[in-house]
């Protein structure tokens, strides 16, 4: 094990990191303002990437490129997943809202299924395993640029929504609504329209984070729930629920985590350090590492 | 609490017991409902179900061993059907994508569709627990797509299997890496495992532990990755500390394009060569996704199109004109040959019933016929084995995988060591 | 026991109803229906033992399925490994999963994590289950644990036909609904429904929450291990992934939430119609159809869970209430 390669684990898991802080972004975003477990959030991320592999196959558009309208075309899906699903669920008990968000993912799977097939798709882009090389200790790194792309504008977007969280009027007015719905709704902010947009935005991120990393992976209708429900579970939780800053750190750390415990214990238990994580969390800081709520 | 005052509107006047037997009554009428109409029993036609992942994550494979399944059905019933009782050959199909419904779906079989055989059922762990209940039934079941030792080493008399042990897999890859060392006149002692947590990959793992050293090579380590891993960096990092002359890998299709994308990014390849096992490797889709990365990569498994056996590439081409440019491979070639396997043995009983087509069966000899684009011999032994089965190697060379071992079987020359994928 | 009242009423419909499961499973030709008429009892057995610490205690136990996981492994391994038998493995699953729930109790009700959190928790913790036993050799891995059964062995819990099976199934839910009967009718009930509505009123009756809830836990848990163990001795193969599979867990609880998982009889109704129409479903529409039938069980799930909130039950109590008048 020399130096240039251990640096290298961790500068991939630096990279694994950010595409998991997207993808909790959205999560903990919606719970946080909604109080809802998105348990279909998986789901949106594999249609992201189901959307980029139809943009590459029809239009020849990369996914970089296919990226915006991919965001936009989710945010609208989500909002009327919130509109017909989520809305009506939220004056009833928290276990009828998870098994409805349960049954929303079990229903966006089987239409992925009815439109795309359950067979394994790539974006065959030309580009997708060329590496950038550097030296570095006497040893040579290489990182794709797929996964160096990805990473990089799904910080930018984590940072960008962060602004939009803490600057503009409705950013402020989705933090009321976490704080305290009905203090919101008494200041004359429509709550529900903020739970429409808050849950178009959250499943939109997932989208897009699916967009980046689609030239990287074969992806079929449960790819999202088999590679990372998991560990955007573990993040959320880690960094708070609720609290975006939490989950983009969280992300980072994770994805480090995992990557020190494929490095030491092995493959087979990078699953179970999330898990871990997870578990030691909830039992020892159960508000996660940012004890308070969206920064 | 006491009792209000009874409402002034009067209760309907049944009595409660009548009441409740007629809801009784219903639920048992409902549950007769649903279930299926059990088909007729006067044709003589001879029904034979066939388990197979139709959902869930092996659905892809499923769906093409179906395909597979119909071909030859279709084929068997054109030719006249099952002469000797004078019927056509019916399939019935089943999903066996879990144990749990495995189970369910043989019993359906057995009870409602009356089938006189089973072939089936993919996944060892289904194949396992719906085997004994059809040996309970005394049904004949035909495993063509299922490893496990488990299946034939547990003494039931109706279980037949054409597919190796899971021991071959390291015994003809380590014949075959020492075969191909040779003639290239470069020595080859070491290997490392990767390969997944799951069924096949454990018993491939426990395989290539247990035999390697008898054949003259070491096993330096097993690497074991989770299922559905987002990164193999820590393997590849491993692998290249571990710097063995050959890997050995099995794995799911989903994984292999993230693996091959970071052997890349990351720098590795074996000194000789890499070596895919089964199912994941054999994935057409796999290899047309994987391009040029795939090149050189050895692979072993059941049969290939390209090999040197009667009527092989025959069946290949109308196999991908029927599926729309599908190869006959993982599996979909095994259950293939079954199908025409139990026909040979359905004819010689003459008889849909199982114990006569379990003796049949039993006494298989094949040596010519559909059957034999596989296999020159198909005779099973005391447990249902079938003792000349083998496995073979094959190379991807400019995209597709051609046979290089063994001599016998051959259509091209295996280029070793193989050259990292550009 | 009065027809009039509302929880006698579930016991004696329940009684009916499991008889009406007897006779028609033992005087059915085709070993097809009995199969399903054992897999929606044991469904309707998990359903039921979760409603004790889910519905009558208000617990989110969202991953219920690690005491059912357990309770497998505990017969698959006593029983391949050790030769016990399956009747003493089903008593000794229940103490381990006890066991489990007493430690997920403790443990985090300590920290009053809020439901949330107690929710993921407790399905992180099934997961974490899964990966341990996947990397155990002595659990078997990923292989996992098969039984062989050839004849009849009914110290053993082994048949030929299916139909005992079916008998022990519908008898611990026999007991189940016995367990959860006496819960309702005996101050721990009234102290788990005091809990479920308002922990701090609850505690100025002088009533301890984090106690009742801990029992609470014990008992589902108990109770749907040795279901689990039983599970693993009818299906005879197990591995991680089956046994402690978040699909599975959340079909069991559906069944519960639709039938209504505030009272005996709705975690059996909603089990016992779930199970088989999904057998079912999948049966028509399969194969190629799979997406169709999963588009169909997401929009049911959907649609039943804002239709019927309380669950089916619901609108039995109020007929019932109706027909009897307060009871």
């Amino acid at each position: 094990m020399t130096t240039a390669l251990a640096i290298q684990l961790l500068l991939l898991g630096l990279l694994q990191g950010g595409i998991y802080a997207l993808v909790a972004c959205g999560l903990t975003l919606i719970y946080g303002v909604m109080k809802v477990v998105n348990f279909a959030h998986a789901e949106f991320l594999t249609l992201g990437m189901f959307l980029a592999i139809t943009a590459f196959q029809l239009f020849g558009l990369n996914p970089y490129t296919a990226a915006p309208f991919i965001f936009a075309i989710v945010f609208i899906l989500g909002a009327i997943a919130q509109q017909i699903v989520i809305r009506p669920a939220l004056r009833y008990p928290q276990i009828n809202q998870m098994l409805i968000t349960i049954g929303l993912s079990i229903l966006l799977v089987g239409m992925m299924q009815l439109l795309w097939g359950p067979n394994n798709q790539v974006v065959k882009l030309s580009w997708a395993r060329a590496t950038f090389d550097f030296e570095i200790v006497g040893g040579e790194v290489s990182l794709s640029y797929v996964r160096l792309i990805a990473a990089v504008v799904a910080v930018a977007v984590a940072g960008l929504a962060w602004w939009i969280l803490k600057y503009t009027r409705t950013g402020n007015a989705m933090r009321a609504a976490a704080q305290n719905p009905l203090a919101a709704r008494l200041m004359g902010i429509n709550v529900s329209r903020i739970n429409l947009l808050t849950f178009g935005f959250g499943t939109g991120l997932a989208a897009l984070s699916g967009a980046l990393i689609s030239p990287a992976f074969f992806v079929n209708p449960t790819f999202g729930t088999d590679y990372f429900i998991l560990a955007a579970f573990v993040i959320v939780v880690l960094g708070t629920m609720g609290n975006f800053v939490g989950a983009l750190v969280g992300g980072l750390i994770i994805g480090m985590a995992e990557a020190l415990g494929g490095l030491f214990l092995g493959a087979a238990m990078r699953q179970f350090v999330s898990l871990s994580v997870f578990v030691i969390v909830l039992l020892f800081l159960p508000r996660g590492i940012f004890r308070g709520r969206m920064s | 609490m006491k009792k209000p005052k009874q409402s002034a509107v009067c209760s309907v006047s049944t009595p409660n017991s009548t009441r409740r037997a007629t809801v009784a009554g219903m639920g048992a009428a409902i549950a007769a409902a649903t279930l299926p109409i059990p088909a007729s029993a006067q044709s003589k036609d001879i029904k034979v179900g066939f388990l197979l992942p139709l959902t869930g994550a092996f659905a892809e494979a499923g769906q093409l061993i179906k395909s597979a399944v119909d071909m030859a059905v279709e084929e068997i019933n054109k030719a006249g059907g099952i002469k000797s009782i004078g019927g056509r050959l019916v399939p019935v199909y089943g999903n066996s994508s879990s144990p749990d419904e495995a189970n369910t779906e043989t019993n359906r079989m057995i009870s409602t569709e009356k089938v006189s055989a089973i072939v089936g059922a993919y996944s060892s762990g289904a194949t396992i627990s719906s085997t004994v209940i059809a040996e309970r039934a005394s049904i004949p079941y035909l495993v063509p797509n299922a490893l496990a030792d488990e299946i034939t080493e547990r003494g039931l008399k109706f279980v037949f299997k054409t597919v190796p042990h899971f021991s071959q897999f390291a015994i003809n890859g380590a014949q075959m890496v020492k075969d191909l060392s040779a003639k290239a006149k470069r020595p080859v002692k070491t290997v490392s495992l990767v390969r997944e947590n799951n069924f096949f990959g454990n018993v491939v793992g426990k395989a290539f532990s247990a035999h390697l050293g008898k054949a003259g090579l070491e096993l330096v380590k097993d690497n074991i990755f989770p299922t559905n891993p987002t990164s193999f960096e820590d393997i590849i990092v491993a692998l290249k500390g571990q710097n063995p002359d050959v890997v050995f890998a099995a794995g799911e299709p989903s994984s292999i394009t993230l693996l091959f994308q970071q052997l890349k990014e990351l720098k590795y390849w074996p000194k000789l060569g890499w070596v895919g096992c089964g199912g994941g490797y054999t994935n057409p889709t796999v290899v047309q996704n994987l391009g040029s990365l795939a090149e050189g990569m050895l692979v072993i498994n059941d049969w290939f199109p390209d090999i040197n056996r009667p009527g092989s590439k025959e069946l290949n081409e109308r196999f991908k004109k029927r599926t729309g440019g599908k190869d006959l491979l993982g599996n979909a070639n095994t259950t293939y040959a079954a199908v025409h396997i139990l026909a040979d043995a359905l004819q010689r009983a003459a008889s849909p019933d199982g114990a006569k087509i379990r003796d049949a069966l039993a006494t298989t000899r094949i040596t010519s016929g559909p059957a034999t684009f596989m296999y020159e011999q198909v005779t099973f032994d005391a447990k249902g084995m079938m003792p000349n089965s083998l496995l073979i190697g094959a190379q991807v060379q400019k995209g597709s995988a051609r046979v290089v071992w063994p001599n016998s079987l051959k259509v091209a020359e295996g280029v070793w060591p193989v050259p990292a994928p550009r | 026991m009065k027809m009039s009242n509302w929880l006698d009423w579930q016991l004696i419909v329940s009684g009916i109803f499991i008889a009406a499961i007897a006779a028609i499973g033992v005087s059915s030709t085709s070993d097809y229906v009995v199969q399903i008429l054992v897999l929606a009892t044991i469904y309707a057995a998990v359903a039921l033992s979760w409603s004790i610490a889910g519905g009558l205690g208000g617990l989110l136990l969202l991953g219920f399925i690690s005491f059912y996981g357990i309770g497998a492994y505990t017969n698959g391994i006593l029983f391949t490994k050790y030769g016990i038998s399956p009747w003493i493995n089903i008593v000794l699953a229940a103490g381990f999963a006890g066991l489990l729930g007493w430690l997920i109790a403790a443990v985090t009700l300590r920290y009053e994590l809020s439901e949330d959190y107690f929710a993921m928790f407790t399905v992180g913790l099934s997961q974490a289950l899964k990966i341990v036993l996947l990397n155990s050799e002595y659990f078997g891995r990923a292989t996992g644990i098969y039984i062989t059964i050839v004849k009849d062995d009914w110290a053993m819990m082994s048949f030929v036909s299916r139909k005992p099976y079916l008998l022990i199934a519908l008898l611990i839910l026999v007991v189940i609904i016995a367990a959860s009967y006496w819960i309702q009718r005996s101050t721990f009930g009234f102290r788990l429904a005091a809990v479920r509505q308002n922990s701090r009123a609850a505690e100025a009756l002088g009533i301890n929450p984090v106690k009742t809830k801990i029992q609470a836990i014990i008992v589902s848990g108990a109770l749907g291990g040795s279901v689990g163990a039983f599970y693993s001795q009818f299906v005879t193969f197990i591995d991680p992934k089956q046994v402690f599979s978040l699909a599975t867990n959340f079909e069991m609880l559906l069944g519960a939430v639709l039938g209504g998982r505030l009272t005996l009889i709705g975690p059996i109704l909603g089990a016992a119609t779930l199970k088989p129409l999904q057998d079912v479903l999948r049966g028509v529409f399969g194969g190629e159809a799979d997406a169709l039938y999963l588009v169909l069980y997401g929009a049911l799930l959907i649609v039943s869970c804002l239709a019927l909130p309380k669950g089916i039950a619901f609108y039995i109590e109020k007929w019932h209430r109706k027909r009897y008048g307060n009871s």
